[in-house]
């Protein structure tokens, strides 16, 4: 297994981890938004392990050791800031993909942006660098 | 595998992975000093740095590395193959440049620092391609042609909208185009940055 599809899925573990820190701090509305994002997330540790030969997966994390989250602000700063830096995860992923698998690297880096600016964070020229 | 996933000081870092169940979140015991778990008066740093270090635990490989966004680098070496493909998708940054430079023009209800914000992004992305000038000939502001300036009113938001989510998908093709692995991550980037504008620009209805 790469570097990079590693990272991806631990990424991904640390991000759905990170949504159910923040979930409850969120009004309903972006409630509703961080149960999607974290449908999705969940999606892709599945789509990712797809690509993991049998064994080699990484095995999901005891726990995260972060500071509580106190209010809705932080938990869309926490979540913003997760989802920048998978866009980043996933660009070196598509690095060492080619094809289809590349592809799929793009449209969620991609995803993890445009969820890190839903979340209140600026634009980047480069997300997560 | 290079992930230091249990990494703690020294870096950003203030997360630890722990190897027993859960650990209470916030939990000081795990760290050594100078960890800045406390929350209280710089909660919201503290907050933003935890994001950092749930991030670092993603370890993604290059997140020791800076940004590096691809520097040019004048050709002494063998030929680049992907020379073209750099060309082509700065032009098209640029592009973009006179396009925002249109809409800052354009009296409008978006907000103007937000636009300068995305349009010097796209310089940035010019810039990372090796294209640190407009090239000759390009549309500019001033002798953008019609066909690059945005009506007035909503519209501009829309084709603005409309132009990043092009240039989005533009940058996934040439992802799949290209040949050095550099170059793949930040088109990657580019692409990513783009889809993020037009989020923005959705989000000041």
């Amino acid at each position: 297994m790469t570097s990079g599809l590693a990272a991806a899925i631990e990424g991904e573990q640390a991000a759905v981890y990170a949504y159910g820190l923040a979930g409850p701090h969120l009004d309903e509305t972006q409630r509703g938004l961080a149960l999607g994002a974290l449908a999705a997330h969940r999606l892709r540790v599945l789509a990712l392990r797809e690509l993991t030969p049998d064994g080699m997966e990484p095995g999901a994390p005891a726990g995260y050791d972060v500071p509580p989250v106190e209010g809705p602000e932080q938990a869309r700063l926490l979540l913003a800031q997760v989802e920048s830096r998978l866009c980043a995860t996933y660009a070196d992923l598509a690095a060492e993909t080619s094809g289809a698998d590349r592809t799929e690297a793009v449209l969620s880096a991609r995803e993890c942006a445009v969820r890190s600016v839903a979340w209140g964070a600026p634009p980047q020229a480069f997300p997560g660098r | 595998m290079p992930c230091d996933i249990t990494r703690v000081p020294g870096t950003r870092g203030m997360l630890t992975l722990s190897g027993r169940t859960s650990v209470r979140a916030g939990s000081p015991q795990t760290q050594g000093s100078g960890s800045g778990v406390s929350m209280h008066p710089l909660s919201r740093r503290a907050v933003l740095s935890a994001g950092v270090a749930l991030a670092v635990a993603a370890c993604s490989p290059s997140a020791d590395a800076p940004p590096a966004p691809e520097q040019s680098t004048p050709s002494e070496s063998p030929p680049d193959p992907d020379l073209g493909l750099r060309g082509d998708v700065a032009a098209q940054e640029w592009a973009l440049v006179a396009l925002y430079d249109s809409a800052l023009a354009t009296p409008g209800t978006l907000d103007p620092s937000l636009l300068a914000l995305m349009r010097d992004q796209h310089r940035e992305h010019a810039a990372a391609l090796g294209s640190a000038e407009p090239p000759a000939g390009a549309p500019t502001s001033a002798t953008g042609s019609s066909s690059t300036a945005p009506a007035p009113g909503g519209d501009v938001r829309a084709r603005l909208i409309e132009s990043e989510q092009q240039a989005a998908g533009a940058r996934t093709d040439a992802c799949g185009a290209a040949r050095d692995p550099d170059l793949v991550r930040l088109l990657a980037l580019i692409a990513s940055s783009e889809a993020s504008h037009a989020e923005s620009l959705r989000g000041t209805a």
